[in-house]
């Protein structure tokens, strides 16, 4: 058992790497970022990524200023820098919403700003901005994905080892919901709640839509393992000492698709990724000013948008990444578990 | 065989009445209905909206409600959009057609492309064809419809070669003929390509494995050993038979198609269901949205009954299981 985990994460190295630093850059955003999501920068609307540059002796940023607002021109203010700083004092923040602080790793004093991706129409920093959506992109879709587990779980147990009409029941409520367009069924659903909700309710509503559009795939494939493991004998001696089904079901049957579930969990992350970016995307979900990967992007659906600030079409990149990088996860435990299967 | 039918038809309407009472409890669960504005309105008594409840069976008790509902939608009638100020089935009718030309042609588009390749692909597997061909699919399979639609956009207003927006020019829109067919084509190029290229990764893989597969087969070996030219083996032996499985999950392909085109006609403002849905999402207009869910659905599931009816003629297998 110990050589095959310790296969596992050899062969899963670079997408747990990947992943890692995605994961870390998220849960750190406070830190990582120079500046929060909401902080803008009205005359620098479109400015492209400025890099640090040593300038005499030290880390310095130029300042710059616009030169013509309509093509969204800038041009460095001759003599002008700013020095970086590291670990240093900026805005102010929660971290996570609970720990006040300070601290930066890195920022410079006004009138100069940080811009490593360049900054979107109302000056706001889109590094920053893009560590922020991916902390919620993965905090909202971890959490859907639990709950869509949960649900997908319980019913295809349910179905897998119950009585013949509780299965019929389950699973053709699985169905209707398979056959309805998963987009469609979103969008119903986000139809019933007003627009314009706050931020909380409309995350609390797409992880609840999320988890309510995904849970009959997963309930499918475990109501079929389910059904061959009940014909088992371990679980026909633990039935015939009395075991409840809920005993049958924690000792006996969740463990032996434990390895199933990790694979179905990591190749289903993505679905609820996209599903995320999708609604912000288009307008049914996270609202500004806070971002999303979806609804960064959403910012240069206008061709001059797209023109004046190409850089915003990094929230993509950053989305197909996140994807690729899930699904190469998937592709390896799924062979190694055949491997190990193998052997 | 009749029976087996009549089965799977019977079983299509308990999915249909299933997605009828799930679309129909939304709107429920929906604060408020379309007489809620109507109340605020000072100028109108209580007493008119009491007798205008009465009068669409508002006041009835909910399954009541429901059955009414589905005896008008079996009738034909899904009710009124309150925003275009028109039927939902006359608005849905004339969103359908565009939304099905759309979605056929990226099947088209991307089976046309994806199973020649994979059984070209894999022929010389981890060869230089296959190696690109594999990680092209890995891109499409992971990168989201409504991005590579972005870059579409992106791609025409940088060349110019390709309209955006709409399904007709406004110059010639509604001249028929020969003019007019070329007009749509061009502009249903750039969205159909964009959803064949989102859809082509899953389908290149099915079928890569489904050919490998194959090519394993004693049977191969044999037509092989019997000195067939490769143009034989590849169509009557290598195509026909590992484009069975792919048949079978062409239900599951098409769920992902139709929210893919969804996105696709919002990002380039293509006249199908996908964009009126999101219109009858932003603007309330929830009797539109109920019909948008039941039209998806009905297009979903018939093309799984067209599956199921292909798959039965080309796999004798499947009939012999049916005639049981």
């Amino acid at each position: 058992m110990k050589r095959k985990s310790g296969n596992m994460f050899r062969r899963a190295g670079f997408p747990l790497v990947v992943l890692g630093i995605f994961f870390v850059s998220g849960l750190f955003a406070e830190f990582l970022a120079p500046y929060r999501y909401d902080s803008v920068r009205f005359d620098l609307s479109y400015m492209p990524p400025v890099w640090p540059a040593f300038h005499s002796g030290r880390l310095q940023v130029p300042v710059m200023s616009v030169s013509d607002p309509v093509l969204h021109r800038f041009r460095h203010n001759p003599g002008q820098w700013v020095p970086v700083r590291f670990l240093c004092r900026g805005e102010g923040y929660r971290w996570m919403g609970v720990i006040s602080s300070h601290t930066h790793l890195i920022c410079v004093d006004p009138p100069g700003r940080l811009s490593f991706l360049g900054l979107d129409v109302f000056g706001r920093d889109l590094w920053s901005r893009l560590l922020y959506g991916i902390r919620f992109s993965f905090l909202l879709s971890f959490s859907a994905v639990s709950l869509s587990f949960f649900v997908g779980i319980l019913a295809g147990l349910a179905a897998g080892t119950g009585s013949g009409w509780i299965d019929q029941l389950i699973m053709r409520i699985g169905e209707i919901f398979m056959a309805i367009p998963s987009l469609y069924l979103l969008m119903g659903i986000r139809a019933v709640f007003p627009p314009g909700l706050s931020t909380t309710e409309v995350t609390l509503i797409m992880t609840g839509a999320l988890a309510f559009v995904g849970w009959a795939g997963l309930a499918r494939v475990v109501r079929g393992v389910a059904r061959s493991l009940r014909q088992e004998e371990f679980v026909l001696a633990a039935r015939s000492i009395g075991v409840s089904w809920w005993g049958i079901w924690g000792r006996h049957i969740l463990p032996n698709m434990s390895y199933y579930l990790l694979v179905a969990l990591t190749i289903s992350i993505p679905g609820f990724i996209v599903g995320e970016a999708g609604l912000s995307f288009l307008g049914l979900g996270v609202s500004e000013p806070h971002p999303s990967l979806g609804n960064i992007l959403a910012e240069s659906q206008s061709l001059p948008a797209m023109k004046a600030a190409p850089w915003l079409l990094l929230s993509g990149v950053v989305i197909v990444s996140i994807v690729i990088v899930f699904n190469l996860l998937g592709d390896r435990l799924r062979e190694t578990g055949q491997t190990g299967k193998a052997r | 065989m009749i029976r087996t039918v009549l089965i799977r038809f019977l079983h299509l309407l308990v999915v249909l009445s299933g997605i009828l009472f799930l679309s129909f409890l939304l709107i429920h669960l929906a604060p408020g209905n379309f007489l809620s504005q109507m109340a605020m309105n000072p100028q109108i008594s209580p007493d008119i909206i009491r007798q205008l409840k009465a009068l669409y069976g508002l006041d009835k008790p909910f399954y009541v409600q429901f059955l009414d509902w589905m005896v008008a939608v079996f009738h034909g009638n899904l009710g009124y959009s309150f925003s275009y100020h028109l039927p939902v089935v006359q608005l849905l009718l004339s969103r359908i057609p565009l939304t099905l030309l759309l979605t056929v042609s990226a099947v088209f588009l991307s089976w046309g492309m994806a199973l020649p390749f994979a059984v070209f692909g894999a022929s010389r597997p981890e060869g230089w064809l296959d190696r690109t061909l594999t990680a092209f699919s890995y891109l499409s399979i992971s990168v989201p419809s409504f991005f590579l639609a972005l870059l579409g956009v992106l791609l025409a207003g940088a060349t110019g070669w390709f309209p955006i927006g709409g399904a007709r020019s406004a110059a010639n829109i509604s001249s028929g003929g020969f003019a007019g067919m070329v007009d749509l084509l061009h502009h249903l190029a750039l969205p159909a390509v964009t959803l064949a290229l989102g859809s082509f990764g899953v389908l290149y893989r099915l079928m890569r494995s489904s050919v490998l597969e194959v090519r394993s087969k004693p049977f191969f070996a044999a037509a092989r050993a019997r000195g067939l030219s490769n143009g034989i083996l590849r169509v009557r032996y290598l195509f026909r038979n590992a484009l069975n499985p792919l048949i079978t999950v062409f239900g599951m392909e098409l769920g992902g198609l139709l929210s893919g085109a969804a996105f696709v006609e919002m990002v380039y403002a293509w006249p199908g269901m996908g964009r009126l849905m999101l219109h009858a999402v932003m603007t309330e207009d929830l009797y539109l949205v109920m019909g948008g869910i039941l039209a998806g659905s009905v297009m979903l599931l018939l093309g799984n009954m067209l599956a199921d009816a292909v798959l039965y003629f080309l796999e004798p297998r499947t009939r012999e299981g049916l005639s049981g």
